[in-house]
């Protein structure tokens, strides 16, 4: 109890140190020796709370401090009533704890990613206003067409003819979406068809080539449709933007090194996210085709024949391997798109499922998953 | 405690040694659980808990950093980081929600960012000094916003009239040839209505006439927060030309392209080697060698990064006086290069679990090379005016925002 703790004091007015000692007296009173100054009660004065090793100042009302790393002595003085605020010191000094922290954290991490920031992002998206989605999407357009995207070279019959079809495949309950069909040349894209979040529907040229019957468009046309219907493009930003916010708000000291392992779990992340929305997508359009009528094996048979031309029929082209791989599609970001899409056809964005994908369109009576 | 005087004595009298070594006494092992710990309680507090947890951090960091026989104390409140931290979300919220009625474009944001960076500059500086102390004293910085915006008025309008005479220059190149060079190696035809509009052209130009000044603006900006910073009385000066930034700047680049085309000399060479004697056998070898040729050319641009820390380091730290001290700072750029390397793949391959470790070698090591002589600390007082600029900071005592000096 009457244990001294030796070190610093300093006037507050000056840089000089005295050494000096601090101890308690029967009064609660803080005693300096030498007697620089008065007892000042335990009180009157700020103790900053343990962090690691680091000295402990006393602080007084008058700018003067007294610095020791005597901590045994001044956890002493603070076991006087009214002071509790070593806790989470006792927290950062036990192993266990720091183990206990660390298994928690990892578990956060892992769940947010696998299940909190899809499930917020669905229900964000769901929830974001027309004002919101639909300046996005035509900003994407915009982007699109100036980057990437070629005026349609389609004949305006035709195009009529397409656009048509598409009126009878929507959704007949309410939206939220003004639904479009527009024809482009893809580019680089190649084969390809994309869903933003305004609700505007992109089908390339080169796809529209591709198809032997309109029912294989129609097709393409539902599994964008099941897209937009499930928000997926928009859930996608608010996944990235929210883990960007989550990862920089928790670990605030991460530097140019580790923010390299940072990107990891993003990536990780983003895809399983787009196989799962492939699977929604899919089980739209496998729905809405059984219940307009149309056969399933449509939808087979144009991603047999897109896949086969991605593989086989263009294997001296530098990126092959790049388009059974990427992963990312019809996203609004139009940075990001005009990066990551080259090449990408939505209807194989992960080569292992195709296979699958395309046997649950052959058995046509079998039940959503 | 034997270097300390005698509480009373003459001012003229000192017993502090000529050089003060720098030291740095924090442990990774202890700094884990303090990083863990206060990611946890971040966590479990939805954040809010993470302003606590920034202070604490930095707290470890200053404390343990001790200059002859005392230590550095970070004194910042929580409340005032937690309070910065809610007016950034609130601006970001603001500036969403604007978005939708006023879509602001790429280079819209640049400039708003170029002319808003000054304030930034000044504002998180002034946090910052107030809220470091050495020996009870508090550092401060003095800069107003008119003398920050006054030191970058020049070149940024330089850089923004280089712009725009690029732009126009831009302009009167048609709109084929252009579409030409922004499809440069795309092999396939363009339909003859496809064109690229100038304005995407815009944020390239002006990175392009940015690039020159870097240097520049960089000693600039050096040049303001070294010389409006003070510890109690005494003033710092820093006493460097812009050319020193200028060579670090330029021999850094050649380096990093030099030590970047040997990785890859080697790796090509050691690969055709490999190719040449195995023949068919080594084609199972192949991505493995894909790997480690990939690894060996970004290690060899991290390593080379350290020239650009190192130098510029002591190019600053080297050059400037704080009253009558003057400060030593001999680090080594093999030092820094080999910690940066090291570093970066203990955090890659522990999944970010000794992303603390990392930062608490660095800070040994920078203090282990660090030293300050010539200081007569005891007679340094605090400021008369102290008080008095501490009232007009309130202001901006929300503003923190991690900017490295
Ligand atoms: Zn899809």
């Amino acid at each position: 109890m009457n244990s001294g703790a030796n070190g610093h004091y300093y006037d507050g007015q000056t840089a000089r140190a005295h050494a000096a000692e601090l101890r308690i007296n029967g009064a609660n009173e803080l005693e300096l020796t030498p007697a620089l100054r008065g007892p000042t009660a335990v009180a009157d004065v700020r103790i900053s709370s343990r962090v690691g090793n680091t000295p402990r100042r006393i602080e007084f009302t008058d700018g003067a401090l007294f610095e020791t790393s005597d901590h045994h002595a001044v956890d002493q003085w603070l076991s006087q009533p009214g002071n509790s605020s070593g806790w989470i010191h006792r927290l950062e000094s036990k192993t266990t704890y720091a183990l206990g922290a660390l298994a928690i954290v990892a578990l956060f991490v892992a769940v947010s990613v696998k299940w909190g920031v899809p499930w917020s992002s669905k229900y964000i998206a769901q929830a974001l206003p027309e004002s919101i989605t639909i300046p996005l999407g035509d900003q994407a357009v915009k982007s699109m067409d100036k980057l990437i995207l070629h005026p349609t070279q389609l004949a305006p019959e035709r195009i009529t003819e397409l656009q048509n079809q598409f009126w009878q495949l929507l959704p007949t309950e309410q939206t939220g979406y003004e639904y479009q069909l527009l024809f482009r040349g893809g580019g680089r894209l190649g084969a390809n068809a994309f869903a933003l979040p305004n609700g505007t529907i992109i089908m390339t040229d080169e796809l529209v080539a591709q198809a032997e019957a309109d029912e294989e468009l129609q097709s393409i046309l539902l599994h964008e449709i099941g897209h937009l219907q499930h928000h997926h493009s928009l859930r996608q930003i608010i996944a990235h933007t929210s883990l960007a916010v989550l990862t920089s708000t928790l670990t605030g000291d991460i530097t140019a090194a580790g923010s390299l392992a940072i990107g990891a779990p993003n990536v990780l992340m983003e895809a399983s996210f787009s196989r799962q929305m492939e699977t929604e997508a899919d089980t739209y359009a496998l729905n809405q085709m059984q219940y307009l009528g149309l056969p399933t094996e449509h939808f087979a048979n144009i991603m047999e024949r897109l896949e086969f031309a991605a593989c086989c029929e263009d294997k001296d082209k530098e990126n092959d391997g790049a388009v059974q791989d990427a992963s990312r599609e019809e996203v609004g970001d139009p940075a990001e798109s005009q990066q990551n899409t080259s090449g990408t056809l939505d209807f194989f964005s992960s080569h292992p499922l195709t296979e699958e994908r395309i046997a649950r369109f052959r058995q046509n009576s079998s039940p959503p998953w | 405690m034997e270097t300390i005087q005698p509480a009373i004595q003459h001012p003229e009298q000192t017993d502090e040694p000529a050089a003060l070594e720098f030291e740095f006494l924090g442990s990774g092992r202890e700094y884990f659980n303090i990083w863990i710990v206060n990611i946890f309680l971040s966590i479990i507090t939805l954040g809010i808990f993470s302003a606590w947890a920034k202070v604490r951090r930095e707290q470890y960091f200053y404390g343990n950093l001790r200059l002859g026989q005392h230590h550095f104390a970070y004194l910042a409140d929580p409340v005032q980081i937690l309070k910065g931290r809610i007016i950034a979300f609130g601006l970001l919220a603001i500036y969403w929600a604007g978005w939708n009625f006023v879509p602001v474009t790429a280079m819209g944001l640049l400039i708003i960012g170029v002319l808003a960076l000054p304030a930034i500059l000044v504002a998180a500086s002034r946090f910052k000094m107030r809220n470091s102390s050495y020996r009870n004293i508090r550092f401060r910085f003095t800069a107003s916003f008119t003398e920050a915006y006054r030191t970058f008025i020049k070149p940024i309008a330089i850089i923004l009239g280089l712009s725009a005479i690029g732009y126009l220059l831009l302009y009167q190149i048609d709109p084929e040839t252009l579409t030409a060079m922004a499809n440069n190696g795309q092999t396939e035809e363009l339909p003859d209505d496809f064109r690229v509009i100038p304005e995407d052209f815009l944020p390239t130009v002006f990175y392009l006439a940015l690039f020159p000044f870097l240097p520049y603006l960089d000693y600039l900006r050096v040049k303001l927060l070294m010389n409006h910073t003070r510890w109690g009385n005494q003033q710092a000066r820093i006493n460097a030309g812009a050319g020193g930034f200028y060579r670090v700047f330029v021999v850094g680049f050649l380096l990093s392209g030099a030590i970047a085309t040997l990785a890859m000399v080697v790796v090509f060479a050691v690969g055709a080697l490999i190719g040449m004697t195995l023949g068919e056998i080594a084609e199972p070898l192949l991505p493995a060698g894909v790997v480690i040729a990939v690894l060996l050319v970004y290690g060899s641009m991290i390593y080379s990064a350290g020239y650009w820390r190192a130098e510029r380091t002591n190019l600053i730290y080297g050059n400037t006086r704080v009253g009558d001290a003057s400060i030593g700072s001999v680090l080594t750029f093999h030092q820094v290069g080999k910690l940066y390397v090291t570093n970066t793949l203990a955090i890659l391959f522990s999944a970010g679990l000794l992303i603390p470790w990392a930062h608490v070698r660095m800070a040994q090591y920078i203090a282990s090379v660090t030293s300050v002589t010539g200081a007569d600390l005891d007679k340094v007082v605090m400021d008369s005016d102290a008080q008095q600029g501490a009232l007009g900071e309130g202001m901006v005592d929300a503003f923190d925002l991690d900017i490295g000096l």
